[in-house]
Order: structure tokens, then sequence, then C-alpha cells
């Protein structure tokens, strides 16, 4: 899926709206607890409820989300299955003992992978990089980050278009001339890239740029009520595992 | 008239390339629309960052009023307070994260307060009629609405000249009537206007004065109406006068309209010069 597409429905989804703190607090408060709470059921009950709040809070498409989420699951479930089976002289088998701390990864690896799509689809970068300003994370870093994430999108469009261009010349009709041609692209992205930065230089300086990139960034105020039924939520989250690692 | 920004002499080559700007001298007058007319890479870029002090001529000097430009950190800030630019490509330009964000960041460089930025943003971004985008991200506008935002960002630092670089480049028609609008209304708001461009249709549209450019330098600089009908002057830029204008010369060839009196400046005005005195017949439907 292209980056574009999240971004532009965490522009358009509803929870846009909400506070970065409140949003922070869902996704980052589960991801923490799916990483320290033990896995059964921890991972468990962290992906129902970060679920529950990315489907009926957020109300984020299922198909988006499903789309979103493949390629994550499909890279997990691949390193999954790397611990289950083993390889040995006899050829491939089960790996002893392997299925159990298996399962734990993947479940554990599947709740933080939850949390952060819920972050992802319901807070567009710009907001992020907002909140770590406030942060007070130093500017250089976000200004860094803030520059890649333009010109993430600016260099993917100068290789699709270089591509396209490509393929009406027949650049990509056999395996020998797609490795070429991909080569080619990438060794003119470079200097296209910096070109580019070159450029923007230029137009940062018209603007009275000096080294600090300053902008006005708007601010919602956080809604208690919110956080402290988050938290709620989260303790009750947190007591049900330890009740049922107790019985256990 | 007084000159607001000029050019004098300039001369300017780009590292192993030919002079990029020759003998250059060019006056901006307070108040109008100049349009730097000419073909491609005759220089009309090179000189729009000789403008802003973004380049320094190897000769030459450029004067903001009667004062030489200041090339100090200082002099440069004060310089591109009054002077702004606008890229051809606005993505060279916008870098924020929101449309907002990127329209504060010139009032921002000023040291103005937060509370005045906000002003001005919003302001700009309504000139530009495009308040409604402005918590969007960059890359998700089209084309001329990345155009408007570049502007906006510009007309935020509230300069007393606006230069814009090739601005109906790679806009569609309606996106570069919509934004003739809008650099129409901010003439009218008192801002002087220098564009570059190729296209004569648009030096035609909106320019009260033209510098007709051509190997870096400017062949003739003077009212839009005294160089866009001088058929020759603007064959020797290898440009051709607007079909409208050609239409006007013959039509006053011929008799059909008053050989006198101001250049149409659209279809409808010459018509109306066409059928002054006889209106065109009705059709029988």
């Amino acid at each position: 899926m292209a980056i574009a597409t999240l971004d532009r429905a965490a522009s358009l989804n509803p929870w846009r709206q909400r506070a970065l703190a409140e949003k922070a607090l869902i996704g980052f408060g589960f991801l923490a607890l799916a990483l320290l709470l033990p896995p059964w059921p921890g991972a468990l009950l962290v992906s129902l409820a970060i679920c529950a709040f990315t489907f009926f809070g957020a109300r984020v498409p299922l198909r988006l989300w499903l789309t979103t989420a493949a390629l994550p699951l499909g890279f997990l479930a691949s390193g999954a299955l790397m611990l289950v089976v083993e390889i040995g002289a006899g050829g491939v088998a089960l790996a002893p003992g392997g299925l159990v701390p298996a399962a734990e990864l993947a479940g554990r690896a599947m709740a933080a992978t939850f949390c952060l799509i819920f972050l992802a689809m319901t807070t567009p970068m710009a907001d992020l990089f907002g909140g770590l300003r406030r942060l007070r994370v130093p500017g250089e870093l976000v200004e860094l980050a803030l520059l890649t994430y333009r010109f993430v999108f600016l260099i993917a469009d100068e290789a699709a278009a270089m591509t396209a261009a490509q393929r009406a010349r027949l650049g990509h009709s056999s395996r020998r001339l797609w490795l070429r041609s991909t080569a080619m692209v990438i060794a003119s992205l470079l200097p296209r890239a910096l070109a580019r930065a070159r450029r923007m230089e230029t137009g940062l300086a018209a603007r009275g740029w000096h080294g600090e990139m300053r902008v006005l960034s708007t601010r919602l105020p956080a809604c208690g009520r919110r956080l402290a039924l988050v938290v709620a939520v989260q303790l009750a989250v947190v007591l049900a595992v330890l009740a049922v690692v107790g019985l256990g | 008239m007084t000159a607001i920004l000029s050019a004098e002499d300039l001369r300017y080559a780009y590292p192993g390339e030919g002079p990029a700007l020759c003998s250059l001298s060019l006056q901006i007058e307070t108040g109008r629309k100049l349009a730097i007319l000419g073909p491609n890479g005759a220089g009309k870029s090179t000189l729009l960052l000789h403008l802003n002090g973004s380049l320094r001529p190897q000769q030459g000097r450029v004067l903001l009023g009667h004062q030489p430009g200041d090339y100090s950190r200082r002099g440069l800030s004060q310089w591109r307070s009054r002077v702004a630019l606008v890229l051809q490509d606005a993505d060279d330009q916008i870098f924020a994260a929101t449309v907002a964000e990127d329209v504060s960041f010139g009032p921002l460089n000023q040291g103005l307060a937060e509370q005045v930025v906000r002003a001005r943003v919003q302001s700009a971004l309504t000139a530009l009629g495009i308040a409604d985008l402005a918590g969007r991200p960059p890359h998700l506008l089209s084309g001329g609405q990345k155009k408007r935002v570049a502007i906006a960002g510009a007309v935020a630092m509230e300069p007393e000249i606006l230069l814009l670089d090739e601005p109906t480049a790679g806009l569609d028609r309606e996106g570069a009537d919509q934004l003739i609008a809008v650099l129409r209304q901010l003439g009218q708001r008192g801002m002087t206007l220098v564009f570059s461009t190729h296209d004569i249709e648009l030096a035609q549209t909106l320019a009260d004065d033209v510098a007709l450019f051509q190997g870096g330098t400017v062949l003739a600089q003077g009212g839009a109406e005294a160089i866009l009908t001088d058929a020759a002057l603007l064959a020797r830029a290898g440009l051709r006068p607007p079909m409208l204008v050609d239409l006007w010369l013959m039509a006053q060839a011929r008799g059909m309209c008053p050989a006198a009196g101001p250049m149409p400046r659209s279809s409808e005005a010459l018509l109306a010069l066409l059928f002054a005195e006889t209106p065109p017949a009705r059709c029988a439907v």
C-alpha cells in the first residue's frame, strides 16, 4: 500500500481532530502493555482492546485496515514459521518445543503492530511532528525527520514517473532489462534529490530562513475524561491478565 | 514613475557555462505588473534569483530604491522581506507538514509575534482562496493548489514586490485562470508583481509592462501594448504577437475597427471593438 494512502486516511479519520495526547496514550500505552505483559493472555486482550478503539472509536474502515495490516502480518507469519521448523540432516522438521515461543512471539508482535496501525490510521505525520516539538525533542532531529518525510513523497513520485517512462520505451520487457532500468532509476535519483534539495534551500532562503525551521502548529486540548477512560481500560487489561496468570 | 527595484548592467555566468546574464538592465516600477517575457533558457529565472539576492552578480548591481543591495545576513533578511520570490516548482518551496504551517514559516522568520503570524496566515490563505486547505499535508494537494500555497507563503510576508517564476507553468486552464484572477487582486491591493513567462498570452492578459528577454539580456522594456504589438521586435526574441493582437492589427489594417485606442486584452474586448458601430446580426433560430 502506498504511504500516501495511509497518510490520506489518517487526515480524513474522524479522530484526526482528537488531541494527540489521547491517541498517543492509547497507541503507546497499549504498545507498552503488549511488550510488558505475559503474552498469554496479554497479547490477546491488548489486541482486542486496540481493535475496539480502532474500529468502534476511530471508525477505521475494515478494508483499509486489512490492506495495511497484511504486509506486517505476512512478515510476522514468515518469521514465526522460522521458529517452528528446523532444518537438519533429516530435512525439514518441527522444532522440538518451538511452537510455544513462536506463538508467544507472534502474539506479542501482532498486538504491538495493531497499536502502531491505530496510531498511523488516526494521526497524520504532521501532527506527530508537532507533538515531538512540544515534547522538546531537539529541533534538528524533528526538522531532519520532517524533510525526510517530505522528500519520501517527492522522490517516490519521481521514481514512479521515471519507471513509467522506461516502461513506455520497453525498459522493463525482460528480467535483464528490468534490472538495468531499475539500476538507472536508482542512480539518477541521488543527483535529482540533491538538485531538489539545493532548489529547496533557495526557496527557504527566499522566505528568510536562517537555520531554524519554525512553523506555527495548532494544538488540540486533551480531554481529561477520555484520558481517564483509556487508563481505566488499560488497568482493566492488566488486572485481567494478572488474574488469569495467577489462576494458572 | 519611480523604480522600486532595478538592475544595472548585470553579468552572471554559472560555473563552467557561458554567461546567463550579460549587461542586463531593468527597472521595476511601483504598483505595476511586469512580465519578463522570453524563450526558455533566456536567463529569466537567473534574473529573478538576482532580484531577491539569492544570486550575487559578478558585475553590475541590483538597487532597492536608490540603495544598492546589501548582501550581509541582516541586509538579505530585510531585502527578502520586501521582495518575495515564488519558485517555478512549488514542491521546491513547500516543506512543512501542513499548508498552514508552511505559510507561517516566512512571517515567523520575520520575527513577528505569534498572534500576528496567525492573522497573516489566515489572510494569505483567504486571499489565495485556500483557507479550507489549511490542515492538509502538501502531498495531498493538486498542482494548482500547491502553487497557491507557495504564493500564500510569500504573500503572508506582506512584501512590496512579489517575484513569480513561470506562475502558470504546469497548470491546466482553470487553474491558470484562477491564478491570474488572484494575481490581479494582489495587484489591485498595491503589490508590485514581476513574473517570468514564455507564454505571450499570459503577458498580454496580465502585464502592464513587458521586458522582452533574449540571450541573457533585455531587448526592450516598455508598456505591454508597445512591446506586444511590435511583431519585428518579438521575432528577434523568437516570439510571435498574441493571436488576439494579430487579429486586432489585421482588423485595423482593413479599417474594421478604430486605428487608435488601447490594445484589447480579451476576446470580448476585441469583439466589442470590431462591432462597436455595427452590432452583430442576431442569428435566426
